[in-house]
């Protein structure tokens, strides 16, 4: 017993990390099909699109990194979604990485259905721009300043650019990025009292409870867990929810994993074999 | 004139500005100035010491930012990371260890460099060759760089002082393989978690700002910690104050600290 | 150059600056505005041009690395060809639409980035099985209280043991947000002291002054 305690205790960590590979694989190959809560957070989220009228008009700012494509790519291409299927006219803008713009581009837009939306009438993408919260300061004042949208098209040539003029003719501000939404909510949200919601890292869900405690945002999206909550809302299933039966199966086994290590540990600390 | 519902907090901005100039002149002349002991600074002597028994170097960075150093929230956490790199590098001077700098922001490597010249020329020694390393802009290729660093040198302290993304635990579980002793410090509330699971010791939030007044006893800082002090016992008290004026319905004070 | 310039015209800039942006955020008058905004214009070109300035400071050191055959010079010689590659055909046409731009990013920058930040989960795998061990009071409530939060994340769990979401809302609700505010609070005054010793000229690290 003792040493099979002290061999749970000092598990060859390649071991651990091959079977989690293995478990991520086997329901990816073979869904399982678990069933799944709605979470508030995420309903509200959603109800926030869901609200607005047709013909409303969004600032969204879909500026994740390559990193996160599996953490929150569902969240992107869903929200997309949302937003055409409603007749929501949006307006994206990138400011925290470059290759936010591109992904925009090449990845989340080629994988919604865009339905029967003309450019620069129902939606602008203008790209990055560069400056972070400073450039944040400038747009959210006038959303001419960045001249000309990711296309090369000079914005005051857009439909849409003539129906906004600053952040007080948007409706609502969505979110999804890395991280770091604070700088966004302090110039967009705060200063021009427009509702907000993001789409976070799972990790970064509690930074961003407390917006939501403080009433600045209404909705958050919980990185993949809160995509597949997404879908379900939406009636549309896709990558989130098939990959929610390998994180379900890999929460088990970790929990598994830290009670029998911690009983392993209390049963030597028991026979004074470690402190 | 004024903007609705920024009064008060102009009112508590000024109230900052004349404590932090009050408070670093009462330094200057004399006033003494006590903090309490921070066992993460204190041990840095220690993990410079380990690695220099070992005969390794040690390796510091100070995290990664969105845009380098000009970014408003994290450019601050990098600066007082570098400030304490003036520490690191005193001690690794004096010990003859080596040193290795990783820096995510191009502009940072002149004042980098300038802090280990400082720090080297006061023992009378030049800065170790290829000492400072500027590895990318980019956040997962700073982080690939830092781990081969780490498994290459096999540094015998890892100081991970800054401001830090998710990078963090591979640069923490990358240090705990090759056997270095760790310290970490971050102001990003996401990652001091894994900084407080991983590293042997953590600066938590606003420990890493005051390092500099800590290590230095630099009136300055020294100043601002005061008055930081002053500011968040008035924030403590407002938020009693609202607690109390929200539950019990009075008005007059709701609508004072709306202004 | 002298340290006048060097050090004290960008300080005294800096003390203009931050005491006009301080102004125009509590008091709005027009002038006041439209000098903030136009300082809001200048401080991206700054950036932008920053960000150029590394890029030519990385161009010299990696020069420098080749000419001395420093360790992995050939590595850098690749580097500087991808590099050339990219800013070419990112420049040729709107920004990020050339073929070779694009198919480097797809295929190259996209893969390995989000390779290496899969890595993470790895490193928080075996973090989570070295470090959790229930040793005190405190690490039992840390984990209980992560145990909790896990269930209630884990679809199968939450699905099927719901009294768990309720206390797993409460805890990221009442004391995860509490904590929360406490460290973004602390960490927010430490950044306006930053600010003000900057406009007060005694923070002269933005400078490289090293005591």
């Amino acid at each position: 017993m003792t040493s099979i305690a002290s061999k749970i205790l000092n598990i060859d960590r390649r071991i651990i990390w091959v079977t989690c590979i293995a478990l991520i694989v086997w329901p990816l190959v073979s869904p399982i099909g678990l069933p799944m809560k709605v979470d508030e957070i995420t309903r509200k989220y959603y109800d926030a699109i869901e609200s607005l009228p047709p013909g409303s008009i969004v600032l969204a700012s879909i500026d994740i990194e390559a990193g996160l494509v599996g953490e929150n790519g569902a969240q992107c291409t869903d929200t997309l979604q949302h937003l055409f299927d409603k007749d929501i006219k949006f307006i994206q803008i990138c400011f925290y990485r470059a290759d936010g713009a591109i992904l925009f581009e090449n990845l989340w837009l080629p994988k919604v259905d865009q339905r029967d939306k003309v450019y620069g009438v129902d939606w602008v993408n203008i790209g990055y721009i560069e400056g972070h919260e400073t450039a944040m300061t400038a747009f959210a004042a006038d959303f001419s300043y960045p001249v000309k949208d990711y296309y090369g098209n000079m914005l005051e040539g857009l439909q849409l650019m003539t129906e906004v003029k600053s952040m007080d003719d948007v409706d609502l501000y969505i979110d999804i990025a890395a991280g770091d939404c604070d700088q966004a909510l302090r110039q967009f949200a705060t200063p021009y009292d427009v509702p907000a919601i993001t789409g976070a890292m799972a990790m970064g869900v509690p930074d961003m409870i407390m917006y939501m405690e403080a009433g600045i945002v209404t909705g958050i999206l919980g990185g993949l867990p809160g995509a597949a909550q997404y879908e379900l809302l939406l009636n549309k299933p896709g990558a989130a929810i098939r990959g929610m039966d390998a994180l379900s199966v890999v929460h088990i086994f970790l929990l598994c994993l830290v009670i029998i290590t911690n009983l392993a540990y209390f049963s030597l600390r028991s026979k004074g074999e470690i402190k | 004139m004024f903007v609705e519902g920024r009064i008060i907090q102009m009112l508590l901005m000024i109230l900052t500005i004349v404590a932090i100039y009050f408070y670093t002149d009462a330094v200057k002349k004399g006033r003494e100035v006590t903090i309490r002991p921070i066992p993460a600074l204190d041990a840095i002597e220690e993990a410079v010491g380990r690695a220099s028994e070992t005969g390794r170097p040690v390796h510091f960075t100070p995290g990664y930012t969105l845009g380098g150093l000009y970014n408003p929230t994290m450019g601050p956490g990098v600066m007082a990371g570098i400030t304490i790199l003036s520490k690191v590098a005193e001690v690794t001077a004096r010990l003859g260890t080596g040193i290795i700098v990783s820096l995510a922001q191009a502009e940072a490597v002149p004042l980098v460099e300038e802090t280990l010249k400082v720090a080297y020329r006061a023992q009378n020694l030049e800065v170790p060759a290829n000492a400072v390393r500027f590895i990318s802009t980019e956040q997962y290729a700073y982080a690939a760089g830092i781990l081969s660093i780490l498994l290459e040198e096999r540094p015998g302290a890892n100081i991970l002082m800054g401001y830090f993304w998710s990078e963090s635990l591979q640069f923490a579980e990358g240090g705990s393989y090759v056997g270095a002793m760790q310290i970490g410090g971050t102001c990003s509330p996401s990652q001091i978690p894994f900084f407080v699971a991983s590293c042997d010791y953590c600066l938590i939030g606003e420990e890493l700002f005051a390092a500099k007044g800590y290590i230095d006893r630099d009136p300055a800082s020294l100043g601002s910690l005061l008055a930081s002090d002053i500011l968040r016992s008035i924030l403590i008290g407002i938020v009693i104050v609202s607690f109390l004026a929200f539950n019990l319905n009075i008005g007059l004070i709701i609508d004072l600290l709306r202004m | 150059m002298s340290n006048i310039l060097k050090r004290e015209v960008p300080l005294g800039l800096a003390t203009v600056i931050i005491a006009l942006l301080f102004f125009d955020y509590y008091v709005f008058t027009d002038i006041t505005r439209n000098i903030a905004l136009s300082i809001a214009d200048w401080a991206i070109i700054i950036t932008a041009t920053a960000a150029g300035v590394g890029v030519l400071n990385m161009i010299i050191r990696t020069y420098q690395n080749i000419s001395k055959r420093a360790e992995y010079w050939y590595l850098d010689i690749y580097m500087l060809v991808v590099m050339v590659v990219m800013a070419g055909t990112g420049l040729i046409g709107a920004y990020g639409t050339h073929p070779v731009f694009e198919w480097i990013m797809m295929n190259a920058y996209l893969p390995i980035d989000a390779s290496i930040y899969a890595m993470v989960f790895f490193d928080i795998v075996s973090s989570y099985y070295r470090t959790f061990r229930v040793r005190s009071r405190d690490s039992a409530i840390l984990f209980i209280c992560a145990f909790i939060i896990m269930l209630k994340n884990a679809p199968l769990t939450g699905g099927m043991l719901p009294s768990f979401i309720p206390i797993g809302d409460w805890m990221l609700n009442i004391p995860s947000t509490a904590g929360s505010r406490a460290f973004i609070i602390v960490a927010s005054i430490g950044v306006v002291a930053f600010t003000i010793r900057t406009m007060l000229q005694t923070e002269r690290t933005t400078v490289g002054v090293v005591d």
